[in-house]
């Protein structure tokens, strides 16, 4: 089953809103992402499985379904009641549109019912891909790698073989450094898979765990990989390694120094062009010398004409590595060390702080000096390379973040272990998602097709699904190492309440996606939120309530979706003031089902009726 | 379940089971469409007004006086101002237990968005499966048959 096929057949299932109910008490998990991972990991296993052993194992799409519908009738607690039927029918009506017969479709339902993950028993198979399903369904609920170890011994006698966990980690705390890492490896892992290796990575917030057969798995990445950056063709914009090139030429020129120094006044335009700064000649510091910040930057980070030089990282920096070897670096201390003021690792290498802004125009250096020492902190951080030098990892980071960057990101943190390969898909339609909403505030004809609406929802779920899954590598990251999907997804508006509205509505349209929990800031959320959404401005969490709450995880629809009807109610009530709107997020989730009356009638009457012919709440 | 246990208040059901309810009956009887939100809430603003400024701590005793006395004059059928009764008296019950932790400015704005609310789908003709159950009690026949406000809505 293709990816695309994969995503429709999920939410044709399990629709927006009712796909942001809530799986787990625990954590807050969607009951669409639960049962998609369950149904993602137990294909993967069943494929790694059956490759060498003689077994009947489910195809393909019947994998995915069982995984699917493993515990949604438990979930959506319709065992026993009259509304069981509507909610069978419905799966069924689902499967024949998907192109299923309607004695598949019927025998498929069953799992509704019965659920092997928890029995152990079927006919159909045997108990060794029961015992596959039962650990994809566990491992969601494990909430540290070693645990998973335990499940596997629980497992070992129905599989007939002891599989085993080992920790492959990145620590380091520059989260878009930790995101290209992530890339590298998860590729190497997939080669590493094709190669025959029974090999499958699972992400938790505590790091990448890989599911194998063959103990001490150790992942080798060249910091030439490094270089080629998200896309192959470097991690520095074309443009700028030239302008990096001419620059470090022109500081070993006295004249070319000369002339494109601030005080000349006939500074020639090349050097405004290339952006050079004479000040940043002698700024970095690399094997205990004072060298050009232009010339350090291409000897990490070049990589079209690059530097042969030693590639040298901050001792500490070597611990961060668990289970991950790169190639082609050395981790050093030479004499006397500078403090990185981004990070605070001490580091024998790197450049002075100022010269970040030559990557991101938003840094800005406080010019005032205090009268009284210590002087102004941030001159002596900005511009003292010989206490404060920015590592170079810290310098990736600032380039990646600033090269082709949104200022404002979506992030989602998940706390539930996931495999990796269903962490990327997720980002990837998470920035599908948001790539369908537009660049200014989401139009209401564009929320409204975004959910559940009868079958004219196909069309748009077929739409998101196909970018979602298509070859270009679209504006989306992914941390293996702490769990997280990150989309740079807007620039800074004109009107500060455009801002609110379109982060309110793009959030409410992800949650109603079963894509939660949430944070939308300028940087990357340092530790995960069970939040549905955490938001940046303001001083407070402007939406604090967690899915995972027993009593009221339930509305998480409607809270959802109140949140998307601002697209409407904006419009509505054009002449109101942002207060006056943002109101209806004043309250309590379980007053969401009111609050979206008032929003958006449309939305509320929708989820109503898909709440209705699935029998849930009825 | 006969008509008016449709309409009656019981604790397990939403304040929206109400909204939607109430939204719906108005929405038959005024007609859809209409400019002013007022021609559809006026009674239950009144209902809720009277509720929240002048009965709130003798609730349980005037609930029922307070709905009875604001039953719009322009529902005809005697099973439909019976029904619109109950609901107005749910819809107070569950307002009064809801929002009795809130402070009164929030209750009061809580109030203003419930009201605009049943304007709202009245107007606009949302109405939920639940009120459709209801009208179809309410009102049954085939002009006010729920297919026929099906119709209605997706047109």
């Amino acid at each position: 089953m293709e990816p695309r096929e994969t995503l429709e057949t999920a939410y044709q299932l399990l629709p927006p809103p009712l796909s942001a109910l809530p799986a787990k008490y625990w954590t807050s998990i969607s009951l669409w992402l639960h049962s998609y991972t369950v149904a993602r990991t137990f294909q993967e296993f069943i494929e790694a499985y059956s490759e060498a052993r003689d077994v009947e194992v489910p195809l393909d799409d019947e994998a995915l379904l069982i995984g699917f519908l493993h515990d949604l009738g438990q979930k959506l607690q319709l065992r026993g009641r009259p509304s069981e039927e509507k909610l069978l029918e419905w799966v069924r009506d689902r499967l024949e549109a998907l192109g299923f017969t309607r004695g598949e479709a019927e025998e498929l339902s069953r799992y509704l019912y019965t659920n092997p993950a928890e029995t152990l028993t079927d006919p159909l198979y045997d108990r060794a891909v029961w015992r596959l399903l039962w650990l994809a369904d566990r491992l969601q609920g494990v909430d540290n790698p070693l645990a998973i170890e335990q499940l596997l011994a629980e497992a070992k006698e129905d599989l007939g073989e002891q599989l085993n966990v080992v920790l492959i980690n990145v620590a380091i705390p520059q989260p878009f450094m930790r995101t290209l890492i992530s890339r590298i490896v998860h590729r190497k892992l997939e080669k590493m898979a094709e190669d025959g290796a029974l090999i499958m990575p699972v992400t938790t917030p505590y790091g990448l765990a890989a599911i194998t057969d063959t103990p001490g798995v150790e992942v080798e990445i060249e910091w030439d990989e490094v270089r080629r950056g998200f896309k192959g063709d470097g991690i520095l914009p074309e443009k700028v390694e030239e302008n990096l090139e001419w620059n470090m030429k022109c500081c070993k020129d006295k004249n070319c120094k000369k002339r494109c120094s601030a005080k000349n006044k006939n500074r020639p335009a090349e050097c405004k062009e290339h952006n050079m700064s004479p000040d940043s000649c002698n700024k970095a510091v690399y094997l205990g010398k004072k060298v050009s910040t232009y010339e350090f930057t291409l000897i990490y980070y070049g990589f079209r004409d690059r530097i042969r030089k030693q590639v040298i990282l901050p001792k500490k920096n070597e611990y961060m590595f668990q289970n991950i070897r790169i190639k082609g670096v050395e981790y050093g201390s030479y004499g006397k060390e500078g403090i990185c003021p981004v990070c605070g690792v001490s580091t024998p290498v790197g450049v002075m702080a100022d010269y970040l802004k030559f990557f991101n125009n938003n840094i800005v250096t406080e010019q005032w000096t205090r009268k009284v020492f210590p002087g102004n902190v941030n001159t002596q951080i900005m511009r003292n390379p010989n206490r404060y030098l920015v590592d170079p990892l810290c310098l990736g980071e600032a380039i990646l973040r600033g090269s082709d960057m949104s200022p404002v990101l979506v992030s989602l943190t998940l706390r539930a272990v996931v495999p990796l390969p269903v962490l990327e898909e997720v980002g990837r339609l998470t920035y599908a998602l948001s790539f369908k909403l537009g660049l200014g505030v989401p139009r209401h004809s564009v929320v409204r097709d975004l959910v559940y609406g009868g079958d004219g929802f196909g069309d748009v779920l077929g739409e998101v699904a196909e970018k979602a899954s298509g070859a270009d590598v679209p504006n989306f990251f992914y941390d293996a190492f702490t769990s997280t999907v990150i989309i740079p997804y807007r620039q800074h508006m004109q009107r500060h309440q455009d801002e609110w509205l379109r982060d309110i509505i793009t959030a409410g349209v992800l949650a109603a996606w079963g894509l939660y929990p949430l944070t939308v800031s300028e940087a990357v959320p340092s530790a995960p939120s069970e939040a549905l959404l955490s938001y940046y401005k303001g001083r407070r969490l402007l939406y604090d309530y967690q899915p995972k709450d027993r009593r009221v995880g339930g509305y998480t629809p409607y809270v959802a979706m109140a949140m998307a009807s601002l697209s409407e109610l904006s419009l509505r009530a054009s002449g109101e003031s942002l207060p006056a709107l943002l109101e209806i997020l004043d309250y309590p989730p379980d007053y969401a089902p009111l609050l979206l009356q008032y929003g958006s009638p449309l939305l509320y009457s929708r989820v109503e009726s898909l709440r209705a012919r699935l029998g849930v709440g009825g | 379940m006969s008509e008016l246990d449709l309409c009656r208040y019981r604790p397990e059901r939403g304040i929206d089971y109400y909204t939607s309810g109430l939204a719906g009956i108005l929405r038959v009887v005024v007609g859809a469409g209409k400019e002013s939100t007022h021609a559809y809430v006026k009674e239950v603003r009144r209902a809720l007004e009277t509720l929240v400024f002048s009965v709130w701590d003798r609730s349980e005793e005037y609930i029922p006086v307070v709905a009875e006395a604001n039953i719009p004059d322009s529902i005809r059928s005697s099973r439909a101002r019976e029904c619109f009764k109950e609901l107005l008296i749910g819809l107070m019950k569950k307002f009064k237990e809801t929002t009795s932790d809130l402070p009164i400015g929030s209750r009061i704005r809580l109030m203003n968005i419930t009201i605009s609310a049943i304007a709202e789908m009245a107007r606009w003709g949302r109405i939920s499966p639940a009120a459709e159950e209801i009208l179809s009690s309410v009102f049954p026949g085939p002009a006010r048959s729920p297919q026929a406000l099906s119709r209605e809505q997706s047109g």
